[in-house]
């Protein structure tokens, strides 16, 4: 047999003795491997069988899902398992009875609902759910169509309202597939009122839905099959067979896509990228060849690093922070940065530079130190397949995109990366890169001030605490999925519980906006506070963002929840930490504001109970106060 | 260290089941093994097909129901190993 099988026999020996040697980051690169040499239903069972055998040995994020189908989902399934695991997820998924969809949604008391999944992806052929319109579109009058439309339009609307009174999940909502030849042949295209026509306003009223209904997504299953060629994405043969449509390649293009959703919606995310410079931002190396020799813009292969520039911008207007890492002399980079006239990345778009001859491991390091991050918001791109080996040896927590030798696939290979996926962008995303410029003011502030308070005082803080609103709703959530670090209890809640927890008036879930002299940071800070009739108000979540830590702003966030609290008639106030692997920033926040210890216990919440310290404060003999440098902005009402 | 096709074939049908290999033997088919149902057909014709880089008529799908079936139907076609 060819080199080809026996490399694939190897690396399953080797998978298979790392995970039994306990050697769990090995194990992973081999798995990666062997699903990148063969990507088969058979490679996923085996990589699915490792990572069980593994067990808990490498950091895995549980995700429950809930596939409601209208066709054979099954290996695709087996796929997004495998996969999902060498993304770091421990996924449960369950797959709804076989044409089921309409009866398990609509069924409140059913399993759909008791299982609670964090994910519904609702995947409904047009066959199925129209079959008038998918077989029978060229006898059909133009009002038999339009009634065909609205009755396709109401169902699906009234399983996805079902699905929001009922549930928190995020729903991933497939889009209504076009046959590949449609009805009328060439004629589709160019009358009114064709099949595809049709069918497009179906999918022009899901995404009204979509926009007007929280937490549901889009899945855009046209566009997902023309990426992969409308004619190779279903096998006639094995749908008129085995009743399943897709084919071979196809099971695993659309668990990709799945997986593509489960990252933003888990907050499994980079917020960095940090990328090199020589062969990967230009073509070239700047130390031998200098600004002139080096290749952005014009000709092969300046055009080609030229367009992934543009994909990195579009990154950056997506609220994704840029940061360099290269071995270079950093006056020349600055230069070229500055002047070269292909460059569409200038020094403003990035936020952190670390460019010298150090090891780009400690340079990652550096820079997620300076932009508050952890090293696991960080993505990694180089073309030097060593580089990234080392950083995915010294750090295998960071997100390495492993580059073609191909510079014209750069784009292309970036585009798809799903760490950079984003499915709400509020206003905070889209002034990012300008938060960070005035971040780097502050920076140098903070060092010409003689004491802390010198530049507390100068710096002209305000801070406005006031209750979530259907506008603000969409960060708030955004800000406690994505917060680590000042986190107290790392406890999540989605748009839609946080919506139902404003609505209730034994809760408050309140905002924090903060500005001073360099500008306004926006919505920087979320707390979610249950009152209860004997007087305790327990702080639920408490998070604020990396981006004002070190501002006293958490003091001000304290004092505005007690005011309210005190105002609502609660005489004490309760919060736990629960420390994660990332929140230790926020460990000292209860004693440092004069809270103290209670006895520990799990804290009920919601079926989940989470263990830490309790700490508790006796409002009516103690008040936090706000910093006398922070202006306190009092909104008019809170709650309700 | 070079592998055989039927060992090869015996691997993927042993994946794809979640049993270990050495359960798995020439004779073993649709009649000896129960968690051969039809799901698992259907998981078998997909990964033999991208893991030999084949393509399978619906005769053909109906004769993949034991291990010897597989490697005789594999050797009958021009094998590209992936």
């Amino acid at each position: 047999m060819s080199w080809a099988s026996d490399k694939i026999e190897q690396l399953r020996l080797q998978a298979a003795e790392a995970v039994r040697a306990g050697r769990a980051q090995e194990a992973r690169w081999r798995l990666v491997e062997l699903w990148e040499s063969c990507p088969s239903l058979a490679s996923a069972q085996f990589i699915t069988a490792r990572y069980r055998e593994m067990g808990s040995e490498l950091p895995l994020l549980p995700l429950r899902i809930d596939i409601e189908r209208s066709f054979t989902v099954e290996p695709a399934v087996a796929v997004l398992r495998a996969k999902g695991y060498l993304h770091g997820f421990d996924l449960d998924v369950r797959v709804g009875g076989f044409d089921a969809v309409a009866a398990e949604m609509m069924d409140v008391s059913g399993t759909l609902y008791a299982r609670q999944s964090d994910v519904v992806i609702v995947a409904v052929q047009t066959r199925s759910i129209a079959p008038d319109l998918w077989y029978e579109f060229s006898g059909m009058a133009n009002q038999q169509v339009d009634a065909a439309i609205d009755r396709v339009c109401r169902q699906m609307h009234s399983w996805i309202q079902t699905l929001r009174s009922h549930s928190s999940a995020h729903a991933i909502v497939h889009t209504l597939d076009t046959p590949v030849f449609t009805s009328g042949g060439l004629l589709d295209a160019s009358t009114r009122g064709g099949q595809r026509e049709a069918i497009d306003r179906i999918n022009a009223r899901l995404r009204e839905i979509a926009a007007a209904i929280p937490g549901v997504h889009l899945l855009d299953y046209d566009g997902l099959m023309a990426r992969h060629g409308l004619l190779a994405w279903e096998d006639p043969v094995r749908w008129a067979t085995l009743r399943m449509p897709l084919a071979t390649d196809s099971v695993a293009h659309l668990a990709d896509e799945w997986l593509r959703y489960l990252h933003p919606l888990s907050g499994r995310l980079a917020k960095v990228l940090v990328c090199d410079l020589d062969n990967t931002l230009w073509g070239g190396v700047l130390g031998e060849e200098g600004i002139e020799g080096i290749q952005v813009g014009g000709d092969y292969p300046g055009c080609a690093h030229q367009s992934l520039q543009r994909a990195i911008l579009d990154l950056y207007h997506r609220g994704i922070v840029l940061a360099v890492s290269s071995k270079n002399d950093e006056v020349q980079v600055l230069a070229a940065l500055a002047n070269h006239p292909g460059m569409i990345l200038r020094p403003e778009h990035f936020a952190a530079l670390r460019i010298n001859w150090n090891d780009k491991a400690a340079s990652l390091r550096e820079i997620a130190a300076e932009l508050n991050v952890g090293t696991d918001a960080l993505a990694f791109l180089d073309d030097n397949p060593h580089e990234r080996q080392w950083v995915r040896s010294q750090l295998p927590e960071v997100w390495v995109i492993d580059l073609p030798d191909e510079p014209a696939c750069y784009e292309r290979v970036l585009r798809r990366q799903p760490v950079f996926e984003r499915v709400a962008l509020t206003d905070e995303d889209r002034r990012r890169g300008l938060l960070y410029a005035q971040q780097r003011c502050r920076r140098n502030l903070e060092q010409s001030c003689q004491t802390l308070e010198e530049y507390y005082q100068s710096l002209g803080l305000i801070v406005q605490v006031e209750s979530v609103s259907a506008d603000t709703l969409e960060r708030a959530a955004q800000l406690i999925a994505k917060t680590n670090q000042f986190n107290l209890t790392g406890r999540r809640f989605t748009v839609q519980e946080l919506a139902d927890l404003q609505s209730q008036d034994d809760a408050m879930v309140l905002v924090t906006r903060v500005r001073d002299r360099f500008g306004d940071s926006g919505i920087v800070g979320v707390i979610v506070a249950r009152l209860d009739s004997s007087g305790v108000c327990r702080i639920k979540a408490l998070v604020m963002s990396c981006r004002v830590i070190g501002r006293t702003v958490e003091t001000a966030m304290l004092a505005a929840l007690c005011e309210h609290a005190v105002e609502r008639g609660s005489r004490r106030l309760e919060g736990f930490y629960v420390p994660t692997a990332r929140n230790e920033p926020a460990r000292d926040f209860y004693p440092r504001h004069g809270f103290g210890p209670a006895d520990s216990k799990s804290e009920e919440c919601g079926g989940e109970s989470s263990t830490g310290q309790q700490w508790t404060l006796d409002l009516t003999t103690q008040a936090v106060a706000c910093p006398p440098w922070i202006e306190m902005i009092v909104p008019q009402e809170v709650g309700g | 260290m070079t592998t055989s096709l039927m060992e090869q074939v015996q691997v993927v049908v042993a994946d794809v089941l979640g049993t270990p290999v050495d359960r798995i033997n020439e004779d073993t088919s649709q009649e000896t093994l129960g968690d051969w149902d039809s799901l698992a057909h259907l998981n078998i014709v997909l990964s033999l097909e991208s893991r030999f880089g084949v393509k399978f008529s619906p005769a053909e799908i109906e004769q993949i129901r034991s291990v010897r079936a597989i490697v005789e139907l594999l050797e009958s076609k021009p094998v590209t190993l992936a």
